[in-house]
């Protein structure tokens, strides 16, 4: 018997040994007061910095690589997932006080204006960046916390194979022979998806929602997925994914177009207050949006800065929806309508 | 542990009266040990519930009030049932078949437990890239029939409830295999040969012989296969959000991923399986009663005979090609394209998705993080399940807590592993232990699911074994230590690494709780996968999947290597 107390004892230690040793928290070193130079010896100092954010990967491995030419003392790493993702876990890590990101960009409208209305999530941005002309900041920030970065733009979209002629208009998608062969994204925890969806029945045609969902579509998690799903021809067509610049450079038969009018949504950004590298992540926040910073993310979206080479919009023509229609209960009325019109 | 007892009269130690008595100790050790144990399984359960009913039970009013409900629920069941039905007769059949092998063939009783070795994302992912509709492979290959050519989609969709239910029942067939091959391996070949000398055929003694013997493995596989069912994560998650197919397990996902995280409802959903995981339970209990009725002498007149019926090999070989050939073939072909499309040519084939995923250091991070977090949960799993065997198997001295153990070991087995992703994640991000983003919450909730592996398989092995070693080794002078270390370790060594291969695969595997309480920075590989699949990037998925399958394959090869070629046939 004694053996086994023994063993018990040390089993139960060893848990609260491991418990102990693994629950090690990220180091803060808090933000510093002083000037810019400051900030940029402070954030070199710690050596690296998280983004989270909803854009292209491409597009986030180019600026992986501008950013860590400009600074070569601080690493970027960064994880791409869809708002209905992030922001949770966003969430979490202010609630708990253990930080992974540094810096988030969001194109959720709703939970941009919240957060920007609470404060709770965001630090003030301190770079110079921000103050350059072509920047706006009038324009361009909310609060002094959530600033403008990029917006992406929708267009419709096709397999060449499976659809020769293309598309021209958002008419063209109405059509017996494109049944179960069209692509769209689930709005169910996506207010700007949500905001997409009112956008077609406002400006395209009052009943484009309810002839497109006749057509029976399939339904993906992500705009990055309808793209996939056209490259494999698993879909032949789609009235909302990304300009498909990349996939065409990829070699994948795919076609796509700008309507008239597009529908777009811009992306923010902040720096949390949960970020464990609180200087690193301002120098990010002023880098995304000088001149280097917008190239490397401009590809196929809108620009934060005009001129910028890639860029298919400028950012600050694409507003942000208007969120007094986007409440939580507008918003999870309209998934419910959705749900039963798009997936009976 | 009888053979303490007389020890312990005849110390005479002057300082006894001062000391706690050796019986108290021990009560008092695994009083200890049950605390953790119920700390760790009991209170994530007992927090969800208290969410899901204060403000009026809102969290089930707001899960239960849905428009959708009655779907979800119908769907449900329809995957629970009818993936019981598919492993149960495929799990059996294969039994059976494995029992009729010529003894030249007798490697291939290995191919059912060999889908295992694939984990469940891989393989459905696999069957994505062969039956989505369009680009499907074989799908395209069908199409080149008569009668389904002209048409551009079709003729299956993966995406669909049945689809994902046969997947789903291939699956679980090797979790029906693994319980009715050890009970097949317990009807005496006596009663066969008996039947076909009296002139049955071979399906005669099917029906009328072997299924009859096999009432009770059949009943308990069974059982356990229908809450595996229940609590099925993968299949729906991945396959059903094409087409809006939800069941509970993924509700309750979506409900604490999407902002706002709502766990009053996620915990309301979870509630019909837990009460149906833990009725099962009980009812076993109560069915089984005291497992000491059921040690049994394994001798050798009781194996059974070797077949030379050729059926059987090639019953085992389909079954190898469908389950994991095919599946195979269909991620290394994506793995090795740009983008996945139907149409192939060799001009596109390139090994750049391989190239970008070594590159890729959130990747290596995710293989390390596997190994490591399985590898501590296995370490820690197999002392704990050693200590509860011997209260579950020699501690008929502690009634209440030999039963509370049983009942907290085997918890886990009947509640799906989502809902204690969901209890860990409400628990660890808030005070008192805040361990969100760190590999020990992993570890945690990894220890919890692999408690019934680890005590009921090396239950099992004290069971067969009996008391007549412990006694004999007691006689000799051997204190409990000396017992323990010296005899009983050594011979439940085969039994032992056979839990730790088991535990091991199946925790590199670990998806549905791995996915709750995973963090952006400490991911597993069967969450990074479904990141990149949430994304869109399929050649990635292939290129992650496959690599899934190799680290579980060294895995098991480094298991076979300690424990000998028979560690996975032991299972």
């Amino acid at each position: 018997m004694r053996v086994r107390t023994a063993v018990a004892t040390v089993v139960a230690a060893a848990l609260v040994v491991a418990i102990a040793a693994c629950g090690s928290s990220p180091a803060s070193s808090g933000p510093v007061d002083g000037d810019w130079a400051e900030v940029v010896a402070a954030a070199e100092a710690e050596g690296s910095v998280f983004l989270y954010s909803t854009q292209h990967p491409d597009n986030l491995a180019r600026l992986k690589t501008a950013f860590e030419d400009e600074y070569p003392g601080i690493t970027l790493e960064f994880v791409r997932g869809t708002d209905v993702e992030i922001n949770p876990r966003v969430e979490t890590e202010n609630r708990t006080g253990k930080g992974t990101a540094d810096v988030h960009m969001t194109s959720d409208p709703a939970w941009i204006t919240t957060a920007a209305e609470s404060g709770r999530y965001s630090t003030p941005i301190v770079g110079p960046a921000f103050d350059t002309a072509g920047y706006e900041r009038d324009r361009s920030v909310l609060d002094d916390r959530l600033f403008l970065v990029s917006a992406a733009v929708f267009a419709l979209g096709w397999n060449t194979s499976a659809l020769p002629g293309g598309l021209q208009t958002p008419g063209d998608l109405l059509t017996e022979s494109l049944r179960g062969k069209i692509g769209v994204v689930n709005p169910a925890g996506f207010a700007a998806v949500v905001d997409e969806y009112r956008f077609f029945d406002e400006n395209w045609s009052p009943d484009f929602n309810r002839r497109l969902a006749a057509l029976r579509p399939r339904v993906y998690p992500s705009a990055l997925g309808v793209a996939q799903a056209l490259n494999s021809g698993e879909i032949a067509a789609t009235p909302m994914v990304q300009p498909l610049v990349r996939e065409q450079g990829a070699g994948a038969p795919v076609g796509w177009v700008l309507p008239q009018p597009a529908w777009g949504t811009p992306w923010y950004s902040h720096v949390l207050t949960s970020a464990p590298h609180p200087n690193a992540a301002q120098v990010l926040a002023d880098f995304l949006v000088t001149e280097k910073g917008q190239t490397a993310l401009s590809a196929g979206y809108g620009s934060a800065l005009p001129d910028i080479p890639g860029a298919v919009a400028r950012a600050q023509d694409i507003p942000l929806p208007d969120t007094s229609t986007l409440t939580a209960d507008s918003v999870s009325r309209f998934q419910q309508e959705w749900r039963e019109r798009f997936m009976p | 542990m009888t053979a303490t007892v007389p020890a312990a009269p005849l110390k005479s130690n002057p300082m006894r009266s001062f000391a706690v008595p050796a019986q108290w100790r021990a009560r008092i050790g695994y009083l200890a040990l049950l605390a953790v144990l119920a700390y760790l399984v009991v209170l994530p359960m007992i927090r969800l519930q208290a969410l899901a009913f204060e403000n009026g039970a809102q969290g089930y009013q707001s899960q239960y009030g849905r428009f959708d409900i009655g779907e979800t629920i119908r769907t449900t069941i329809a995957l629970a049932i009818g993936s019981l039905v598919i492993a149960m007769v495929l799990g059996t059949l294969l039994a059976f078949a494995a029992s009729r092998l010529p003894a030249r063939m007798g490697f291939l009783k290995i191919v059912p437990i060999l889908p295992i070795v694939m984990p469940a994302v891989a393989n459905i992912v696999g069957w994505a890239f062969l039956l989505s509709p369009g680009p499907g492979y074989l799908n395209v290959l069908l199409r080149k029939l008569p009668w389904w050519s002209g048409t551009d989609s079709g003729p299956i969709d993966v995406y669909t409830v049945p689809w994902i239910i046969i997947l789903t029942g291939f699956g679980l067939t090797s979790f029906v295999y693994l319980f009715v091959s050890a009970g097949m391996q317990n009807i005496s070949s006596e009663h066969l040969e008996a039947a076909q000398v009296s002139g049955s055929s071979t399906i005669g003694v099917f029906f009328r012989v072997v299924l009859p013997l096999l009432r009770p493995s059949l009943i308990y596989g069974g059982g356990i296969a229908l809450l595996l069912g229940l609590g099925q994560f993968t299949g729906p998650l991945l396959l059903g959000q094409n087409t809006g197919v939800n069941v509970l397990t993924t509700d309750m996902y979506r409900r604490v991923s999407e902002s706002p995280s709502d766990f009053a409802a996620a915990a309301a959903a979870g509630s019909p399986l837990v009460i149906l995981g833990i009725a099962v339970v009980l009812i076993q209990k109560l069915l089984l009663g005291n497992q000491n009725r059921f040690v049994t002498h394994g001798g050798k007149a009781f194996a059974p005979s070797g077949g030379r019926a050729r059926w059987a090999t090639m019953t085992l070989v389909v079954y190898a090609l469908v389950a994991l050939v095919i599946p195979l073939v269909g991620l290394i072909v994506v793995s090795l394209t740009p983008y996945w499309s139907g149409a192939l040519s060799w001009s596109l084939f390139t090994l750049d998705n391989f190239r970008e995923l070594f590159a890729n250091t959130a990747v290596i991070e995710s293989v390390v993080t596997s190994v490591v977090t399985s590898f501590g949960a296995v370490l820690i799993c197999v002392p704990i399940g050693y200590i509860m065997a011997n209260l579950l198997v020699r501690g008929r001295r502690f009634r209440v807590l030999s039963l509370t153990g049983d009942l907290i070991t085997a918890l886990p087995l009947g509640i799906p592993a989502v809902i204690f992703g969901v209890g860990f994640l409400l628990t660890y991000t808030e005070p008192p232990l805040i361990l969100y983003g760190t590999r020990t919450v992993i570890v945690l909730v990894y220890v919890v699911l692999m408690l019934p592996f680890a005590t009921r398989m090396q239950m099992t092995a004290m069971l067969s074994l009996g008391n007549a070693y412990t006694e004999a080794s007691a006689t000799s002078g051997a204190s409990p230590m000396v017992t323990n270390l010296r005899i009983m370790l050594p011979l439940m060594r085969p039994a032992i690494l056979s839990a730790v291969a088991l535990m091991f695969i199946l925790l590199t595997h670990e998806f549905a709780a791995s996915l709750l309480v995973r963090a952006s920075t400490t991911q597993v590989m069967g969450t990074l996968l479904y990141d990149m699949w949430q994304n869109g990037s399929y050649p990635q998925v292939a290129a992650m999947a496959l690599l899934m399958t190799a680290v579980t394959t060294v895995g098991v090869g480094a298991a076979m290597v300690v424990g000998g070629r028979n560690v996975l046939s032991n299972l």
